[in-house]
């Protein structure tokens, strides 16, 4: 496997080639600063792109033009990094080697198509199209409230602070969405061609001169960036502990536990933490919120803890009985402050054991592949090796130091078994 | 070991039984880092009465057992056996659905170490009264899990209107009553009649040699005593052609009504066009795909108009007797979207261009599918459940479809026996 950064200017192309995939896969990266205000427009857009387009009238016509490119896969996203956002147009399509067909060419074509040339009319996106995609925007907003965790999880990152980008929805709300029109919409297309960053990644196994020459032609990104993007997020430290309970439709409570990490440096952030929330809660079915909870006391199915690293949060969650919400919490508890004290080498070891074979994992995979030259790009995470031989460094004292650095924040209960959803 | 190579991909298969009625398959593949490999047995949900051919009478179990049973497994004399792969660095996991349990494992060091123990591990049943309690709270989580996932219910709700008598009506899992009724003697009668070598088969693909794979499982095997292979009869269940509620609107905690059609279509009615079940099966595919996917007509109606919001998800399984197909919307407007979809079902087609499309997408899946262990592996496991064999030349098969046999498969694809569930915001929202 081979990387390659080439720097053209207004955008850079990265090329990993390797004949381990069968597929050739391409993203076009967009990256700037999230800006609480607009970035909804932000995820409207990006759908609005991959709808239609001045090639294409109908999402019909992309996909029989998909399909006739032996089933390809056109899609967009949109994820926020801290204080970043990172939109991105995948395009992946069988490598034209397993068949009798050269659609190189138009594969490559096809995603700065819809890009280039979106449905537009006198710098107006069009209407009816606008609607269809709002009302599946909207519609995706309400269903958030139809998924117990994804709904406790929103609802909690709001109550712990409601103005934080770390609690804000790409999608907006449904207000907002309203107000959104084609031509507003078109200059937040004109705003993002011109002012974010572009980075385009393909993986597979190609002529790299090909195509290289094919992106050069069709990537028409014309201005030079120079802005800072600083991803990190200085979240509100909480002096008490806040507590917050809403009530639910579903059968089960959900518990959500929010801790800021304090001052954490680069390097806490990319090993011992890492660890840390391994063993806590982040691993498969061997930690310690695992076993004192479920293996221990019967209370839940799953329970789990993600580090927030450029949120500067850890977040656990479970689903319980509400009957059972307050020795869930004082576990929760006992947990968090045993692993101040309470770190074997054994829970150490598997911890690194496990995140060695997660990077394994993702590396029989094209589009983590392509995530992890990403992130290197971007300082956020070292290269393989360095992360191996820094993982296996780490030691129980690490882990029970790194353990005094977090602070619980917010408790968030989105209580369920009440069938009249009352508090 | 039997060598069998799949057309047009660079890809082997090597199929070995072994004197206990163990069947194992290996895909090798360099390519990748990494090693998936799962043990399977051939009970799910839907077995819950069942007998060894010498037993006189059935044994009935409550709904749920075969996950039950899959829960604790993993309790070893020594502990939980998921410690010990972690401990070595891999990842474990299990699953049970309506005809299979299975057991993964996914690693990339140490594959005897893992290969010995995933083998080991299923083989050692060692359930307790106490175990089976402690269980009981934990797996009663995971019912209320499904009960509060929309998506389920819209499926499950669907089943309950399809079927009368088969178990697809039940979550896999089975509700919290038949959690808190089994018994260690569900667990038992369970294990010794599905966990025998000649039921369960295993599969490994990714980054391993194939000659150590098979020396490994043989030598393990070798050392441990199996009963005579006991002849499996699961109580035959003849479910009516009617569907038991044609209509059913449920409140359910969603923000916009969600629709689902359910079509019971007797497997009988394709037995007349010669043609095997892997090519109806095959073609059932393409045609309710090219009707009802990402570019048929009715779906850009339907989303032009407003009437769904999304795509329509539409899918198929096979019952021992129908062929069912599944067609799901989210919608604001479910009485409008039901009568177009009506008109729709009336009139299944396919023309000769849709179906060389389609062909050519089913070929580019079947090819990209080899750099997914684990989808090589799910393919083979689903060969397995649903044909008894691994339909290797699958290639060759979809170059053989041919217009005429489509065209026929389509006529029989009708709305004769149809079940539609809504599900419908709660008043008090």
């Amino acid at each position: 496997m081979v990387y390659k950064l080439h720097k053209n200017g207004s955008f850079n192309i990265h090329t990993i080639k390797t004949d381990r995939f069968k597929n050739i896969r391409m993203e076009i990266m967009f990256r700037n600063n999230v800006d609480i205000a607009s970035v909804h427009k932000r995820t409207v857009l990006f759908d609005m792109l991959m709808e239609t387009g001045e090639y294409y009238k109908t999402k019909r016509a992309i996909s029989l033009k998909l399909e006739e490119l032996y089933n390809a896969v056109c899609y967009a996203t949109s994820i926020r990094m801290g204080n970043a956002v990172l939109s991105s147009v995948a395009m992946d399509f069988l490598n034209p080697k397993y068949t009798e067909e050269d659609y190189l060419d138009e594969a490559l074509k096809l995603p700065f198509d819809l890009i280039f040339h979106p449905d537009v009319t006198d710098n107006e996106f069009n209407d009816e199209i606008l609607e269809i995609v709002k009302t599946r925007i909207i519609s995706d907003i309400k269903n958030i409230n139809e998924d117990p965790q994804r709904s406790a999880i929103t609802k909690g990152l709001k109550a712990f602070d409601k103005e934080s980008v770390s609690s804000i929805n790409l999608s907006g709300s449904e207000e907002k969405i309203h107000e959104i029109t084609s031509s507003n919409l078109y200059e937040t297309y004109q705003d993002i061609l011109t002012h974010d960053y572009i980075d385009i990644f393909i993986i597979g196994d190609f002529d790299e001169n090909v195509v290289i020459s094919k992106i050069v032609e069709y990537a028409s990104f014309k201005t030079i960036k120079t802005h800072e993007i600083t991803m990190d997020v200085k979240n509100k430290i909480a002096k008490k502990t806040k507590e917050v309970v809403e009530s639910s439709p579903f059968s089960q409570s959900q518990v959500l536990f929010i801790l800021n990490t304090l001052n954490l440096t680069d390097y806490e952030k990319k090993y011992p933490f890492i660890i840390y929330n391994m063993i806590l809660g982040g691993g498969a079915l061997e930690t310690k919120l695992y076993r004192k909870l479920r293996d221990e006391n019967s209370l839940c199915y799953n329970i789990q803890s993600l580090f927030q690293k450029n949120d500067n949060l850890e977040l656990i969650i479970t689903a319980v009985d509400k009957d059972n919400e307050n020795k869930t919490k004082s576990l929760i508890n006992a947990t968090i402050k045993e692993m101040e004290t309470k770190v074997s080498d054994d829970e150490v070891k598997r911890a690194v054991s496990a995140i060695i074979s997660s990077i394994n994992i993702s590396l029989d995979s094209p589009d983590r592949i392509i995530d992890i030259h990403l992130f290197q790009y971007l300082n956020s995470i070292d290269d393989i090796e360095t992360r191996i031989n820094e993982f296996k460094k780490i030691t129980k004292k690490d882990v029970m130091n790194i353990a005094k650095k977090v602070k619980l924040n917010t408790i968030y209960i989105l209580r369920g078994g009440e069938e009249n959803g009352e508090n | 070991m039997e060598k069998i190579k799949y057309p047009k991909v660079d890809e082997i298969l090597y199929k070995e039984v072994l004197p206990s009625g163990l069947e194992v398959y290996l895909i090798p593949n360099k390519n990748v880092k990494n090693f998936y490999m799962t043990f399977s047995t051939k009970f799910g949900s839907l077995y819950t009465e069942f007998k060894k051919a010498s037993a006189a009478s059935y044994t009935k179990i409550p709904d749920g057992v075969a996950h039950f049973l899959e829960h604790i497994t993993f309790k070893m004399p020594d502990g939980d056996a998921s410690d010990y792969f972690a401990n070595l660095g891999s990842e474990s996991n299990a699953y049970t659905s309506f005809k299979v349990t299975c057991y993964e494992v996914y690693g990339y060091d140490k594959f005897k170490e893992n290969l010995n123990y995933l083998l080991d591990f299923v083989q050692t049943p060692c359930y307790t009264s106490k175990m089976i309690e402690a269980e009981k709270g934990i797996i009663a989580e995971e019912v209320k899990m499904c009960e509060d996932n929309t998506l389920a219910l819209l499926s499950y709700s669907l089943y309950r209107n399809l079927f009368s008598k088969h178990k697809y009506s039940s979550f896999v899992c089975g509700n919290v009553k038949d959690v808190k009724s089994t018994t260690l003697k569900d667990i038992e009668n369970s294990y010794q009649t599905f966990y025998h070598p000649s039921n369960m088969f295993i599969i490994i693909t990714g980054n391993f040699n194939h000659e150590e794979a098979l020396a490994i499982i043989e030598e393990n095997q070798a050392k441990k005593k199996f009963e005579k292979a006991p002849e499996i009869k699961i109580k035959r269940i003849n479910e009516p052609n009617k569907v038991v509620k044609e209509y059913e609107e449920i409140p359910a905690n969603v923000e916009v009504e969600k629709v689902n059609i359910g079509l019971k279509i007797p497997l009988s009615n394709f037995s007349k066009l010669n043609i095997s079940e892997i090519k109806r099966d095959i073609l059932v595919n393409i045609i309710i795909n090219s009707n009802f996917g990402r570019t048929s007509e009715i779906r850009e109606r339907l989303i032009n108009g407003n009437i769904i919001t999304d795509g329509i998800v539409a899918s198929k399984y096979i019952t021992d007797d129908y062929l069912i197909i599944e067609l799901s919307a989210e919608t604001p407007y479910p009485q409008r979207y039901i009568s177009i979809m009506k008109e729709k079902l009336k009139k299944i087609t396919i023309t000769k261009e849709e179906l060389e499309i389609k062909k050519r997408v089913a070929i580019s899946n079947y090819i990209l599918s080899f750099d997914d262990i684990e989808e090589t592996s799910y393919n083979i496991q689903s060969d397995l459940i649903n044909y008894g064999q691994v339909i290797h030349n699958i290639y060759d098969i979809y170059n053989e479809l041919d217009y005429s046999a489509a065209e026929e498969v389509a006529k029989k694809i009708n709305d004769k026996n149809m079940a539609i569930v809504v599900l419908v915001p709660k008043e008090d929202k």
